[in-house]
């Protein structure tokens, strides 16, 4: 679950998310689309607290922090809440598939080697990669990386996903098995999800609600159907037009 | 008076036996040297108030002066306003001036080393519940080491070089082996070309040895 209440953050002059409210339920399967540079991005750090808003709520699984009054370690339990999927996969370039994904459980969760391994194992082999076990992320493709980022964010067991546009530093023909293992996930497991991305058909069949974002604030959300087919707001209706005209190229 | 080859080689034995005092003299000074830089790298990465700006007036003066007038500032200048220097001797008076030289350009280096580490994964360690002393002993350090290994092993022989100041200060070590031995007899040419070839010996095995050391386990990355 994450409720969010009136969020805001400022890169100096320039205010990039202009009191953002926004719930999500259990389960649930949230896409947040719209033009670049119009925060959501920001929103999702925000949660993950990589970016520090200036003012707001952020309620992650229970855990509630308010962005004027928190200490440090109030911002390392929110961390724990979420696991997140960076745009450039991010994983450790000197640890192996293995290490990366036991890193967490280990060092974090202080389980044992023997249990975060059984277990990393056992995610790699459901994603189909096994073999890559010892491999170091620089001799994998961007799909696989991001399959092995994915399978980290897995292993730490928080409740609550963030992807922030998984797919977009990749190649298009490996774009694919990526959006493929998210639906998996989407569908197999009970897990919160927050996606950020511009794959729109992707974002359609994967979400239970579609929200749009245009310059720091949400302009609109719904179902897919009401969102992609019935949209309200005439800047909705704008950026639809745009990826329609684009997808017909 | 000519050239005596056999006066150098002679003699080259009498230097070697200062080669101790002068690598005891750049271990020592390294061991320390790697804990203050470090200390202080920490100290300017995590920008701790008011420690950081007195350890950055430090790195200026240190690296805007001489280390020939910091060691003699340290060894002559200060027993006379402190009396705790008093007991100092010149191996300990270099072992200080050597240290706070070094540590001041260290720490640049191993500072661009921490930064070498990107961003993304930083940010990647910190998402996964990692404290920020967690993110820098799993993530930063491992990574920041390979890059600074070669640079701080030529500040080792940057250092080596540097000891043969300590002789200004009474230290006996191979530059002041050589210019005893020199006096004593006059031949100034047998006795520096003996330092000249010992300091190029041990320098250019040590290198090797690092490129190595280099080869084999840093750069597997």
């Amino acid at each position: 679950m994450i409720h969010i209440e009136n969020l805001h953050k400022k890169f100096g002059e320039l205010e990039v998310l202009k009191g953002v409210d926004l719930d999500v339920q259990n389960g649930e399967v949230v896409s947040i689309v719209g033009p670049s540079g119009t925060g959501k991005s920001t929103l999702l750090r925000c949660i993950n607290y990589l970016e520090r808003p200036e003012k707001g709520i952020i309620d992650v699984d229970g855990f509630r922090i308010d962005a004027e009054h928190h200490s440090r370690k109030d911002v390392y339990t929110l961390r724990k809440q979420s696991s997140m999927i960076f745009q450039n996969f991010n994983l450790i370039s000197n640890k192996t598939v293995l290490e990366n994904i036991m890193l967490s459980p280990v060092v974090v969760q202080k389980k044992s080697k023997e249990e975060a391994r059984a277990a990393a194992e056992e995610i790699l082999h459901k994603i189909g990669l096994s073999d890559k076990i010892n491999a170091k992320p620089s001799t994998l493709s961007g799909g696989q990386q991001q399959r092995v980022a994915i399978a980290r964010a897995i292993a730490i067991g928080a409740n609550v996903m963030l992807f922030d546009e998984p797919t977009s530093a990749l190649d298009p023909s490996l774009v694919g098995e990526v959006l493929n293992l998210i639906r998996d996930l989407a569908q197999t497991h009970q897990r919160t999800m927050l996606i950020v991305t511009h794959e729109m058909q992707f974002a359609h069949t994967i979400s239970d609600r579609i929200v749009y974002m245009d310059a720091g604030v949400i302009v609109e959300q719904g179902s897919p159907d009401e969102f992609f087919n019935h949209p309200k707001e005439e800047k909705t209706k704008q950026f639809l037009k745009f990826y329609h005209l684009k997808d017909k190229e | 008076m000519g050239f005596d080859f056999s006066y150098a080689v002679k003699h080259f034995l009498n230097v070697v036996q200062y080669a101790g005092t002068t690598m005891r003299m750049a271990l020592l000074t390294m061991a320390i040297t790697l804990v203050l830089a470090f200390a202080i790298t920490l100290v300017r990465y995590y920008h701790v108030k008011v420690a950081e700006t007195i350890v950055n007036i430090y790195i200026d003066v240190f690296r805007g002066t001489p280390l020939l007038v910091q060691l003699f500032f340290i060894y002559f200048g200060l027993p006379q306003i402190i009396p705790g220097f008093r007991e100092m001797t010149g191996f300990q008076a270099a072992i200080i001036g050597l240290t706070l030289n070094t540590a001041a350009y260290m720490t640049e280096d191993m500072r661009s080393a921490l930064e070498s580490v990107p961003i993304g994964q930083i940010e990647s360690g910190l998402s996964i519940g990692m404290t920020d002393l967690q993110v820098m002993r799993h993530v930063i350090l491992p990574q920041a080491v390979k890059v600074a290994f070669p640079v701080l092993g030529n500040e080792f022989i940057a250092l080596i070089k540097n000891s043969s100041l300590a002789f200004s200060l009474g230290v006996r070590e191979i530059m002041a082996e050589s210019a005893l031995l020199g006096t004593s007899s006059g031949r100034f040419f047998e006795m520096y070309l003996d330092a000249f070839i010992l300091y190029f010996i041990i320098c250019k095995i040590l290198s090797m040895i690092l490129k190595y050391v280099e080869k084999r386990h840093v750069k597997q990355v």
